[in-house]
């Protein structure tokens, strides 16, 4: 096995192990920390080793079901590269920093769903895509029901429910895309690479186009598609909220950029303006939504569908800034919401609750947290200084570039997420200690192991993204030029 | 030489954020090691201090123009920036006040923050400012200016809710910042379309000045307004001011240095910095003048009728303000310069003295509630004086002469309404300024004092001594100089000429009016057994005590609306309207799924029956088919 399929299956595999083996709870916590950190160091040869090239790396193609042409297939380039890197490095920091968390069921469904993430990031292969996109399933739905909060029978239902409809959806327009491949060849494949020569009438690719765009709208989420969104966070458990918001949510722009721009290039292009659209209203509708919510994790629920309808902006102008800042956006928000999620679930085991009323002087008796979590609250506002700031200036810039009005709009988003942000910290960090609790803890030295590799990697990415940026690049430029001549044709 | 010194210059004052900050982080729960964070706090803006006078100083001497590129910030495409920095005669002139007053200040504020506990997060913020001030200042390409543009909008935000724990406080940082932050989407908008329109050759202040002629007047203008508008926000002109003076919840060192001295003239700067721009945009330099005029006058009128002794300063830095854009936006932008430069020294003189009979009086911060203590703080109130006539534009001082050419600027372009907007408000200044110089120091009150600290003195008197003096810096031909701080800056095109004879009349018709202001001022709170009291209370007035009810119409207008749309959007249009159909659509299916259930219900006669007739369907379409 290379590199890649390490990175998938050493997860996996010992997510399975560990449920057959009977180990107790601490030893299946350091395994499972021990298989995440070995991930981890492995993503961290795989950046180091990534050529700043457009080229599709670390390639590795075998035949799986030759009669149909499905093949394992897996690669990385540089704008699936910012979202690897996250899978990989987020994953011991939450294992790190909430070790408290005494349920041996949460630590295997986590390594699970890395594992399912990471193939669906690096598959190149539909079929194979599409098993892992169903596969990083099925541990939220455990984690939800198993593990959440209130009503959380009904929400891992309705969750469920609505992203299996959702990708029921993009497999009928896998097999659709892959039995027009084979009336046109004589021959199945589901290889990317090969599906995105096929030729389908205007209204076939509408319909295909459709069908998959369902699937990454409801997981990203776009407006309308977004109702699950908040009941799900609120509900769902800390590890898993990291893992929807600062990773699923992205996988599915990704998605679209890799598999909608790859397999529709024409109809994506002559919808974009009407995705853009979507986005710039989802952009200021959620953030205007999250205002005035009442519960911490709802509140960062709306503010990342916020950031997410800018990076379906970022890649729905077609234009090099405009992608490069999404790849960029996808890493740097991946980190602040991430970091945010998990500072949310030390406070929940020191406060038990998530009203954001019950909460405030925390400064003043931690100010450590108080740092760290003003640290990726400012990441999210995107002050300069945090990786934020350069993400969102590219997107705007690119925005710009495109149309002004396009540029105004998406700009609005240096304005939206202070609203609630700042909001949020006044009420949070700041004011008076509540008198009857008892004193805010600050962070403990696994909780700084946890964040302190979070916080200088916002402010490494913010204060020299050029170091990072070269590795993005070239696959952006390369797939900016394809489209321009695609569409000039 | 010059090259090197910048980036000391820049990175002195990160260093000392840095370390304090560490520090902090790992001392916090031992006792404080005050004299290590001074030693630290101090040494950052000392040598930023000392560097921008040498650079000032080559650059007014031999007009050197140092040059330093540090790394490569962003490089996608076409949009390359670096940070790289730039001493040309307008970024030296800022260094020259910026830096050195920044240094003071700081020497003030260990002495004012002495018995704080948050000494160290104090000095790690107030540094952390003076390296984005610096940045700001120094910066080669607009966007660089931009980072150091929102890095010193995020420190004040931070030193204005610096007492957290009463969330009023926070929430007039918030305040600050989100209006600055309004701004702040103009100006990166401005910058967006200007870096579409030439941003192909490099985008630099120079490279974007040498390609200017390429941009079409209609777009040249709405960006002249966009970056303007990012000015509203960081120097406080209406209608984004609201937030100044809320900002004075801050210590009061932070008012001095952030709120008066340095980061709210970065709009002027800016206007300056884009001069070439603004040559070609005259009616947008025209609306700039206008917006000065009327941010002056209100704020001059407010002023008058506050009690609370930083806000009159706030207010009166506002209308400070105005002076500036009404001559900047007329194209006297080397006199707008002067003005920031001159007023920096006397305005942070007024904080830190509002500072100290804060402190002398048990942090009483109430005018009306004062009085008398010229008797128990002569220096103070030595001090105090000049700097009121400084501002109030009385010979020598520096403020007459930096005020004096502006508003011979503005009569000299022929702006006559603008000119007497100015004249009325230096009326008004020298009016609020003096009532509060009787108010704090006249009268037979008397105050048990708490003595003022040498740390906070001897930065004063340094101040003093510049707003005294630092008038000769740009001594008008009139009396025998030679403008000699404009023609460093040499940033007009064509400045208008005005006879000395009509130069004299002006002078002596604005003296005549401060005279009279200051006349009134006595008899209604100086002269001994003065009423003490504001009048006269007819309905505009108390209008005026309401400060115009603007933050009322703000909440009003914009505030509420949107929360309550907030609300609206999530209850009626997320849960009632979306939700509700998707899961209407839900039920729908079970409901389906309930009425088949009931045929399927296990009773063999039933199947029976649905066999027979599909059995029967099957024949009719057969028999259908073959009769074809």
């Amino acid at each position: 096995m290379a590199i890649l399929s390490w990175m998938i299956f050493l997860p996996i595999l010992t997510s399975i192990a560990l449920f057959l083996l009977p180990l107790g709870l601490r030893a299946t916590k350091l395994l499972s920390l021990a298989a995440s950190l070995g991930v981890a160091a492995l993503s961290l040869w795989l950046y180091g080793h990534f050529e700043p090239t457009a080229a599709m790396q670390f390639v590795e193609h075998t035949p799986w079901i030759p009669p149909y042409g499905i093949s394992y297939h897996v690669g990385v380039d540089g704008v699936s590269l910012p979202l690897v890197m996250m899978v990989a490095l987020l994953m011991p920091l939450i294992g790190i920093g909430l070790y408290n968390r005494d349920r041996k069921g949460v630590w295997l469904n986590l390594l699970l769903a890395q594992g399912g993430i990471m193939g669906a990031v690096l598959a190149l292969d539909l079929m194979l895509f599409y098993l892992f996109w169903e596969t990083m399933l099925l541990p939220i739905f455990f984690l939800i029901g198993l593990y959440g909060y209130g009503r959380h029978h009904f929400i891992t239902m309705k969750f469920t429910i609505y992203t299996i409809f959702g990708s029921l959806m993009m497999l009928v327009g896998i097999l659709f895309v892959a039995v027009t491949y084979y009336q046109q060849t004589g021959s199945f494949s589901f290889a990317l690479d090969d599906l995105k020569t096929i030729t389908l009438s205007q209204r076939e690719a509408l319909f295909a186009f459709a069908a998959f765009m369902l699937a990454f709208a409801i997981k990203v989420p776009l407006f309308p598609f977004h109702t699950w969104l908040s009941d799900t966070y609120r509900s769902a458990p800390t590890g898993a909220v990291v893992v929807l918001s600062a990773l699923m949510a992205k996988l599915g722009v990704y998605a679209i950029w890799r598999f909608l721009f790859t397999l529709f290039d024409a109809t994506s292009h002559d919808l974009d303006i009407w995705f853009v659209a979507l986005g710039l209203f989802g952009l200021i509708y959620f953030g205007i939504v999250a205002i005035r919510q009442q519960h911490i994790k709802r509140l960062f629920a709306y503010s990342s569908a916020s950031h997410l309808s800018l990076m379906v902006v970022g890649i729905f102008i077609y234009d090099q800034y405009g992608l490069t800042g999404a790849a960029y956006l996808i890493a740097a928000h991946a980190l602040a919401s991430g970091g945010l999620f998990i500072m949310v679930g030390m406070m929940y085991e020191r406060t038990r609750t998530h009203a954001i009323d019950a909460m405030g002087g925390i400064a003043t008796t931690a100010p450590r947290f108080a740092l760290f979590f003003a640290l990726f609250s400012l990441a999210i506002v995107g002050v300069p200084g945090t990786a934020g700031f350069v993400a969102e200036l590219l997107i705007i810039l690119g925005a710009f570039h495109t149309h002004p009005v396009v540029g105004f709009v998406s700009a609005t988003t240096i304005l939206i997420a202070m609203l609630f942000m700042f909001n949020l910290l006044t009420r949070t960090l700041y004011g008076k200690p509540a008198a009857s609790a008892k004193p805010f803890e600050d962070l403990r030295p696994n909780e700084i192991v946890a964040l302190v590799p979070i916080a200088l990697l916002i402010l490494a990415m913010g204060i020299f993204p050029n170091l990072f940026l070269k590795k993005i690049e070239p696959t952006v430029e390369a797939s900016i030029t394809a489209a321009k001549v695609h569409h000039a044709k | 030489m010059t090259d090197m010194l910048l980036a000391w210059i820049l990175l002195a004052p990160l260093f000392g954020a840095v370390t304090i900050t560490m520090l902090h982080l790992l001392l916090h729960k031992e006792p404080p090691h005050r004299h290590l964070y001074t030693a630290i706090a101090l040494a950052g803006p000392g040598i930023s201090a000392l560097g921008a006078v040498v650079v000032a100083f080559e650059s007014y001497m031999h007009g050197t123009v140092g040059h330093a590129t540090l790394f490569t910030w962003l490089d996608v495409d076409a949009f390359s920036v670096g940070v790289s920095l730039m001493s040309d005669p307008l970024s030296s002139a800022m260094l020259l006040f910026v830096a050195p007053v920044g240094f003071l200040i700081h020497c003030y504020a260990v002495g004012y923050m002495k018995d704080d506990p948050g000494y160290a997060r104090f000095f790690a913020w107030f540094n952390l400012f003076l390296f984005f001030m610096l940045l700001l200042v120094l910066a080669d390409n607009p966007v660089l200016m931009f980072i150091g543009w929102e890095g010193v909008g995020l420190c004040s935000y931070a030193l204005i809710g610096f007492y957290f724990q009463d969330r009023a406080n926070v929430r007039a940082g918030n305040k600050a910042f989100i209006l600055n932050r309004i701004g702040d989407f103009g100006f990166l908008s401005a910058l967006m379309l200007l870096f579409v329109a030439v941003g192909d050759h490099g985008f630099t202040f120079a490279s974007v000045e040498a390609h200017l002629g390429a941009i079409p007047s209609s777009q040249l203008g709405l960006i002249a307004l966009l970056l303007f508008v990012g000015a509203m926000g960081k120097s406080a002109q209406i209608p984004l001011y609201v937030w100044l003076p809320d900002a004075m919840a801050g210590p009061t060192p932070v008012s001095a240095l952030i709120h008066a001295a340095t980061m709210v003239t970065a709009g002027v700067y800016m206007v300056a910095r884009f001069s070439p721009l603004y040559e070609l945009t005259e009616n947008v330099g025209y609306f700039i003048s206008c917006i000065g005029a009327a941010s002056a006058l209100l704020a001059a009128l407010i002023a008058t009728r506050q009690n609370d002794i930083k806000k009159i300063l706030a207010y009166s830095t506002m209308s400070q303000l105005g002076y500036m854009f009404m001559a900047a936006g007329l194209g006297g932008y080397s006199l707008a310069i002067f003005h920031v430069f001159a007023h920096a020294f006397f305005k942070a003189l007024l904080f830190m003295g509002a500072g100290a009979v804060i402190i002398a009086l048990q942090h009483e911060q109430d005018i009306t509630k004062m009085g008398g203590l010229r008797r128990q703080l002569p220096l103070l109130y030595a001090m105090m004086l000049v700097a009121t006539l400084a501002l109030s534009a009385v010979p020598p001082f520096a403020g007459f002469f930096s005020k004096d050419a502006v508003m011979a600027h503005l009569f000299a372009s022929g702006h006559y309404g603008i000119y007497a907007v100015a004249l009325l408000t230096s009326a008004l200044t020298a009016f609020y300024m003096f009532r509060l110089i009787f108010y704090v120091f006249h009268g037979e009150e008397d105050h048990k004092t708490a003595t003022i600290s040498r740390w906070m003195n001897v930065p004063m008197l340094l101040l003093a001594l510049g707003s005294a003096t630092a008038g000769v810096l740009n001594l008008p031909p009139l009396f025998g100089g030679s403008e000699s701080f404009s023609a460093w800056l040499s940033l007009e095109a064509h400045p208008p000429h005005i006879a000395h004879g009509a130069e004299l009349m002006l002078i002596g018709a604005n003296l005549l009016l401060i005279a009279a202001a200051a006349y009134i001022a006595y008899r209604r709170y100086g002269a001994p057994g003065a009423a003490r009291e504001d009048r006269p209370r007819t309905a505009f007035a108390r209008l005026v005590e309401g400060k115009f009810y603007v933050d009322e119409l703000y909440g009003n207008a914009i505030v509420r609306p949107l929360q309550r749309l907030s609300l609206w959007s999530d209850e009626q249009l997320n849960k009632a309207a979306i939700d509700r159909s998707i899961q209407r659509t839900a039920l729908a299916y079970l409901r389906v799924g309930s009425w088949m259930k009931q045929y399927h219900n296990g009773n063999i006669r039933f199947y029976a029956l649905y066999m027979m007739f599909g059995i029967s369907l099957c024949c009719l379409y057969l028999i259908w088919n073959l009769e074809l």
